[in-house]
């Protein structure tokens, strides 16, 4: 019973989660079409590795001829900052078991560490993981059901209307610069910087795989170098 | 699905898998190391925004391929539409709609 209503809690937790996965699975359903991906292929890649900017990533660096090994290594960058969101909710996890983490590592995104950690607390010890289930239940199936939408229609609209093949060129850039409008504050924006600037000289002189991994090491250690001057 | 294709995605889904559960079984309430653990924080939290930049730069590179001023200003309305977009309604998934919107109606109409 305690299982049951803490799950249910947890699924309508993740209506915030729902409203934002569900347009931008679709938006990665539609590019990943639009990059002649395929439907199963995209639908495989939501199932199995279920983090957004890295997903839109790997198709991007595809479409663009990076190599297969550079650019999953890159998209696994892109991850990286997963590594602090179990530390941010062990606090409020001390009784999970090891199986119960294992479980609730795999839906640990962005947006579902971002309610878990502003709501967990609040919830008694004992309905705190099977309210987490219902919150990563209620994003995962979103998510999925969004990209097979997306990537559905995408191939109608575009058999239909060829003219949205180049349209949708556009949904990487918009997705990338969407996800990043928040993210910029001050600590972040020095950072930013110098990485838009390294990302824009290593491509123009056909470097763009160098360029995203200098942007990736240098970006944070400029940020951190201007963070301690302030 | 090509064999190569499957196989960056089990690559990626395992290693995003083991960042995200690794730290998430190892970590406890002890707080050891604290201004180390702080610049290592600070790190990865500048890295998603860095690495993000960074692929908006070869992303947007993709459609500016033709080198036509036409197609800056289709980009350009494109970037604007997710930034309105952003500052009303702050939700990723309608600021990439809105981006296409408006790139696709600067396409057709400029």
């Amino acid at each position: 019973m305690i299982r049951s209503t803490a799950f249910k809690g947890g699924l309508k937790s993740s209506f915030p989660i729902v409203a934002g996965y569900l347009p931008v699975g679709f938006a990665f359903g539609v590019a990943a079409e639009g990059a002649q991906v395929g439907t199963l292929a995209a639908v495989f890649t939501s199932l199995f590795i279920y983090a957004g900017a890295s997903q839109f990533a790997l198709v991007g660096l595809l479409k663009d001829g990076v190599p297969i090994l550079s650019a999953a290594l890159i998209t696994l960058g892109l991850n990286l900052r997963h590594l602090l969101y179990g530390p941010g909710l062990s606090r409020y996890t001390e009784e999970f078991s090891l199986r119960e983490r294992l479980v609730a590592a795999f839906g640990l995104t962005d947006e579902v560490f971002a309610v878990a950690f502003s709501r967990i607390g609040i919830m008694p010890h004992e309905s705190r993981f099977w309210w987490l289930m219902g919150l990563e239940f209620g994003a995962y199936s979103c998510w999925i059901g969004g990209t097979l939408a997306g990537s559905i229609s995408g191939d109608l609209l575009l058999s239909h209307f060829s003219f949205l093949r180049p349209a949708l060129s556009f949904a990487l850039p918009a997705l990338f610069l969407s996800l990043l409008l928040p993210m910029l504050n001050s600590t972040t924006r020095p950072a930013v910087m110098i990485s838009l600037l390294l990302a824009a000289a290593f491509h123009w002189s056909g470097h763009s795989e160098i360029g995203i991994i200098a942007a990736a090491l240098i970006g944070p250690s400029i940020g951190i170098i201007v963070r301690n001057f302030q | 699905m090509k064999t190569d294709f499957i196989l960056a995605v089990i690559l990626i889904a395992v290693g995003t898998y083991l960042i995200r559960a690794v730290p998430f079984v190892f970590s406890s309430k002890k707080e050891t190391g604290k201004q180390n653990r702080h610049q290592i924080n600070l790190f990865f939290k500048l890295m998603g925004p860095s690495m993000i930049a960074a692929l908006l730069v070869v992303s947007v590179a993709s459609p500016l391929k033709t080198q036509d001023t036409s197609q800056l200003i289709n980009v350009a309305m494109g970037f604007s539409g997710v930034g309105v977009s952003h500052w009303l309604w702050n939700n990723s998934g309608i600021s990439v709609l809105a981006g296409v919107v408006c790139f696709t109606a600067a396409l057709l109409f400029l």
